[in-house]
């Protein structure tokens, strides 16, 4: 093996050398590999969710992701912003559901592997993400008894096949929860505490069982991992000159790799990088680690099923002011090319204006920019964007 | 969360002098030397893990009842670590242990171990190439 990659590294040194080009180092080669999908692993456990694995309730969980009754006018599903023909996004600067919210739709494969959900990381797990919308006013805009009440009406024997028998619902009102609609938040005050309790349960298990759904999304086999399999690697081929110089970019001088590492191309974290803001003044991560921490549906909440210890990350969560405000998290650059805009709020409508942003670093309105000035070239900026293109099927 | 594969090369060293078949680095004051090893096989890039520490003074002696603290972060780019990682006491002498740990991108880090103990106030640096 060693043998044959030194015999690879010598030719590719002399098809360098005919291109102009410096010889791939042993570390450049291992970074580029790393971010190979070869390199995913199966998603981490999720001991908070005992159905996370479960077949029954992957299903279940995919028939209400596509199900628009799962929301205040009948007409809104997971999957009217998260379009799986779009790579589970929508293609807008920011999602329209009910109303219109402030934030750009994010894709959802590889979403399991993350430890915080959503741009500014307010959940910590999975199934709690998917509760989010189902409450907010400009997303699904409904409330928890009318869920409960599709539950029981439609998807009963199902529900109950995974968690057994469903509480009696008949004699709550059609619309409540705590929500900010003012009458559907005293409805559900008006609730018993043991009814408020029983519904908010099967709440939580529709968060569940579309997290198992969730959890098998993975993204597609790209031209780049073809071409990291291929014979021809480190060398063009699958990868033409430009592509590979822009990947050379990447994991070297532009830096792209310090924070898009990995095979889904995120490390997961919350950076604050200057962007432009979006429709309203975002705080991002400051905000939505406070969040995290004070949410009834975290990994250490009531309804959570981890034990103790089973969740690390929100026990090692750090909220440092400088390294949070205006911080939002690294998005995976799987598909990238194919989902414009780009950033929390869709603030760049091309990869070229996110690439010019990342040359030129302009200072942060909100927080402090981590970037610093790259001076690319119109020529590098051309590789990167050509290089990242190859991250699609 | 990643296989290890995705593990680069760790090469330790203090003050510059680089002691790539090591762990251990004497404090900045030459008060301890101090012995980090991951638990995990390398380190890993992404996941939150843990560091076992081995806290002797100069002698060799082990050092009971230390108050340790560990801050860090990549020097050239300016931020610190991206978790709030703990330090504490484990079975053993001299034993104490780093939880919650994350390296959250390739490059070169730096860990501080703030050390309050039998033999006064001391910081060791470690140096890591990630």
């Amino acid at each position: 093996m060693k043998r044959v990659l030194t015999a690879l590294l010598i030719l590719f040194s002399a098809a360098n050398a005919a291109a102009g080009q410096d010889a791939w180092t042993e570390r450049e080669l291992m970074l580029v590999r790393s971010l190979a999908l070869s390199e995913l692993a199966a998603p981490p456990a999720a001991p908070s969710n005992r159905v996370a694995d479960d077949p029954a309730a992957r299903e279940l969980g995919r028939q209400l992701f596509f199900d628009p009754r799962f929301s205040l006018d009948g007409a809104v599903s997971c999957a009217t912003c998260h379009i799986p023909q779009h790579g589970f996004q929508d293609g807008r600067t920011v999602a329209r559901g009910i109303g219109t919210s402030t934030r750009r739709t994010m894709p959802l494969a590889g979403a399991a592997y993350s430890p915080f959900l959503f741009w500014d990381g307010r959940a910590d797990r999975l199934w709690s993400q998917a509760l989010g919308p189902l409450e907010s006013a400009e997303e699904h805009g409904g409330g928890r008894t009318r869920y409960a009440h599709i539950i029981a009406r439609s998807y009963k024997n199902r529900y109950e096949a995974t968690f057994g028998p469903l509480p009696p619902l008949s004699h709550l009102p059609s619309r409540a929860g705590p929500v900010p609609d003012p009458d559907a938040s005293a409805a559900w005050s008006a609730m018993l505490p043991e009814d408020r309790k029983a519904v908010t349960t099967i709440f939580v298990n529709i968060g569940k069982v579309i997290a198992a759904f969730e959890r098998t999304l993975r993204p597609p086999v790209t031209r780049f991992d073809a071409w990291v399999y291929s014979d021809a690697f480190p060398l063009p081929g699958a990868l033409n000159l430009q592509e590979v110089e822009g990947l050379r970019l990447f994991v070297g001088r532009a830096g792209c790799i310090n924070c898009h590492n990995g095979s889904l191309m995120t490390n997961h974290t919350f950076h604050n990088t200057g962007v432009p803001p979006g429709p309203v003044s975002d705080f991002g991560r400051a905000k939505g680690a406070r969040m995290v921490v004070l949410s009834r549906f975290n990994c250490r909440g009531p309804f959570s099923d981890a034990g103790a210890g089973g969740c690390p990350e929100l026990r090692f969560l750090s909220n440092k002011g400088h390294l949070t405000e205006g911080a939002f998290k690294t998005p995976g650059l799987r598909g990238v090319a194919q989902r414009p805009p780009y950033m929390h709020a869709g603030q760049f409508e091309t990869l070229a204006e996110v690439l010019d942003h990342y040359s030129t670093a302009p200072q942060s309105v909100i927080g402090h920019s981590e970037l610093l000035p790259l001076d690319l070239s119109q020529d590098e900026k051309r590789a990167l964007e050509a290089f990242l293109v190859t991250l699609s099927p | 969360m990643f296989r290890c594969a995705t593990i680069l090369a760790l090469a330790i060293s203090l003050g510059g002098s680089a002691l790539a078949d090591s762990n251990r680095v004497a404090s900045e004051a030459g008060k301890y030397d101090v012995e980090l090893t991951p638990e995990t096989e390398g380190v890993p890039l992404g996941d939150l893990h843990a560091w076992r520490i081995l806290l002797q003074d100069s002698q060799g002696a082990a050092v009971e009842g230390a108050a340790l603290s560990l801050e860090g972060g990549m020097p050239t780019h300016g931020h610190g670590l991206p978790t709030a990682q703990r330090v504490r006491k484990t079975e053993g002498a001299g034993r104490y242990r780093i939880e919650g740990l994350r390296f959250n991108m390739p490059g070169a880090w730096e860990l501080r171990l703030t050390i309050a103990g039998s033999s006064g106030p001391d910081i060791a640096v470690l140096k890591l190439q990630l």
